[in-house]
């Protein structure tokens, strides 16, 4: 019985990148998926931010200056009666609640403790503002009108704060992508250098090849085709090692119980992106290798 | 007299070649091969005749000169053109050059995968060429596991699988026996009675002797063109580069 099964022209099991370059691959998919996973979730992070801030302002009413105690609280209620009327009033605003004393204690422990010397700081009173998202509020005028009723109270839209935010999650955005883009690029010259190597300890066949008449891109096809099988190998490796890291981060997130930093969010959409780095790294060392063989090819005769 | 065709199937023009820096080993080669023609290439070791079938075969330029195989100046073509004219070039090395991972099968099958050609079709061709070389029953084994006249065989065999116009052997018959010797030269003589112009490089005078066709012969590096008159006496049919 014939045994017709076709075989590799080129005997890729005798040499080294059949281990070199899942190795590397394994590696680089490594730190792409983390990566990946990190720019998603800072994304994730940002819009959460943004959703959560943006549905939202806080007026500030200072406490009054005289110097009689009586009036000058009189003075303050005065101020957060006409500013909370005047809230209430302006349409898109869906609830404003003023913050009660408890409350604001609870926003300052933080900073300075729980001592009794806060009943005895001047502290501002705050109303918690709802907006409503369908309705496009003009906020400076808003503000415009509360300092003319209210020239205590003013208004904190927290856009500066949100805007140094977002520069901050965008350039940490930024890094990761660059840090992905060397990879990348890493890997590529890696492929390159292997497969420039597999050309040299193949060469004695590869020149039969051409002298049977086989084209460049013949043999280039093959050295793609076992780039490709090596490149998803490693990358599969690559992502099994990386899920768990990944977890792992998003659970120490999750520990920090901090408000700012919210749980590390990967959606179904980001999981499926992260599942097909393997495909792309089975597909760049095939490309990668190909167009290689075909350029190192063009100087042999 | 040779009866040349206006376009022949090899021409070389004054060529010469030398190697990197090196002295010419090849000067002023002159000659034309009509198709269907039957050469032996002779000459001592060392003669240029290795160097002279590799610039028919395509793996080599010349350094000066024009060579053109199928009518194509070789210097003017492209790689594309280079590769779909080595395919109608069989070509038998002298070290066999056998890709010794492969089977005695997929050696030969080579040429017509290299083209393209359907499983099916390769697998008709290269039982049937194999029973006829004598080898079907070593079509699974790998070069290392077979003698040096089965090795030859299976080198013979791919060299002819796709049915070439062209047959270049590099002393084919130097590690076999008078009767095997004998059997390859009829699988030459009858490929060149279908048409496929063969010329074989041999340093066998039993061969020269007993099969009369005209010689490429190499000295120093020059060409002569020797024709076989009868009683095996042979004429120089070139003289200072003239026909």
């Amino acid at each position: 019985m014939v045994d017709i099964r076709r075989k590799n022209e080129i005997p890729f099991e005798s040499d080294t990148s059949g281990f070199f370059l899942p190795l590397m691959v394994t590696l680089m998919v490594f730190l792409s998926a983390i990566t990946i996973a990190g720019v998603l979730s800072i994304n994730s992070m940002l819009s959460d931010w943004t959703k959560n801030i943006e549905g939202s302002l806080t007026v500030q009413i200072m406490p009054s200056t005289i110097k009689d105690e009586a009036k000058a609280k009189q003075k303050d209620q005065e101020q957060l009666e006409i500013t909370l009327k005047l809230l209430k009033n302006t349409k898109g605003i869906v609830k404003a609640t003023a913050l009660n004393q408890e409350e604001l204690n609870d926003l300052i422990i933080p900073w300075i403790g729980d001592s009794e010397i806060i009943e005895d700081l001047p502290i501002p009173q705050l109303i918690d503002v709802k907006l409503d998202d369908r309705y496009d509020l003009d906020i400076d005028k808003l503000a415009m009108t509360i300092s003319e009723q209210a020239p205590l109270a003013s208004l904190d839209s927290h856009r500066l704060w949100l805007k140094r935010l977002i520069s901050l999650g965008k350039g940490i955005e930024k890094l990761a992508i660059s840090i992905l883009l060397m990879v990348i690029f890493a890997t590529s010259v890696t492929i390159i250098y292997s497969t420039r190597t597999g050309i040299d300890v193949h060469k004695k066949i590869i020149e039969i090849l051409h002298l049977m008449g086989a084209k460049d891109c013949y043999i280039a096809q093959q050295f793609g085709r076992r780039n490709m099988y090596l490149g998803l190998c490693g990358g599969i490796f690559g992502l099994i090692l990386a899920i768990p890291a990944i977890a792992s981060v998003a659970y120490l997130v999750g520990n920090i119980e901090a408000g700012l930093i919210s749980e590390m969010k990967l959606h179904i959409a980001d999981w499926l992106l992260i599942i097909l780095i393997p495909i792309f790294s089975g597909l760049l060392a095939m490309i990668t290798a190909y167009y290689t063989v075909k350029n190192t090819l063009k100087r042999m005769l | 007299m040779l009866d040349f065709e206006d376009k022949p199937i090899i021409n070389f023009d004054n060529v010469g070649l030398r190697y990197g820096q090196g002295p010419e080993v090849l000067h002023d080669i002159k000659f034309s091969l009509p198709y269907g023609s039957f050469y032996f290439l002779t000459g001592h070791s060392g003669a240029g005749k290795s160097s002279l079938l590799n610039m028919i075969n395509l793996s080599l330029s010349p350094t000066r000169g024009k060579v053109k195989v199928f009518s194509k100046d070789i210097n003017k073509a492209n790689r594309n053109q280079l590769f779909m004219l080595r395919r109608q070039i069989g070509v038998v090395f002298q070290d066999f050059r056998l890709l010794n991972h492969l089977s005695t099968f997929d050696n030969v099958a080579l040429p017509l995968r290299v083209c393209g050609m359907g499983e099916q079709e390769i697998r008709r061709r290269v039982i049937e060429l194999l029973h006829w070389v004598g080898l079907e029953k070593r079509m699974n084994a790998k070069p290392l596991s077979l003698s040096g006249g089965e090795q030859q065989r299976v080198a013979i065999a791919r060299a002819v699988i796709n049915r070439p116009d062209l047959l270049l052997a590099d002393e084919p018959t130097g590690n076999v026996d008078s009767e095997i010797e004998d059997k390859l030269m009829k699988l030459f003589t009858g490929l060149n009675k279908r048409g496929t112009t063969v010329i074989i490089a041999t340093h066998s005078e039993r061969l020269i002797r007993d099969y009369n066709y005209p010689r490429l012969h190499l000295d120093a590096g020059k060409l002569r063109v020797l024709i076989p008159l009868q009683n095996g006496i042979t004429t120089n049919l070139m003289n200072n580069g003239r026909y």
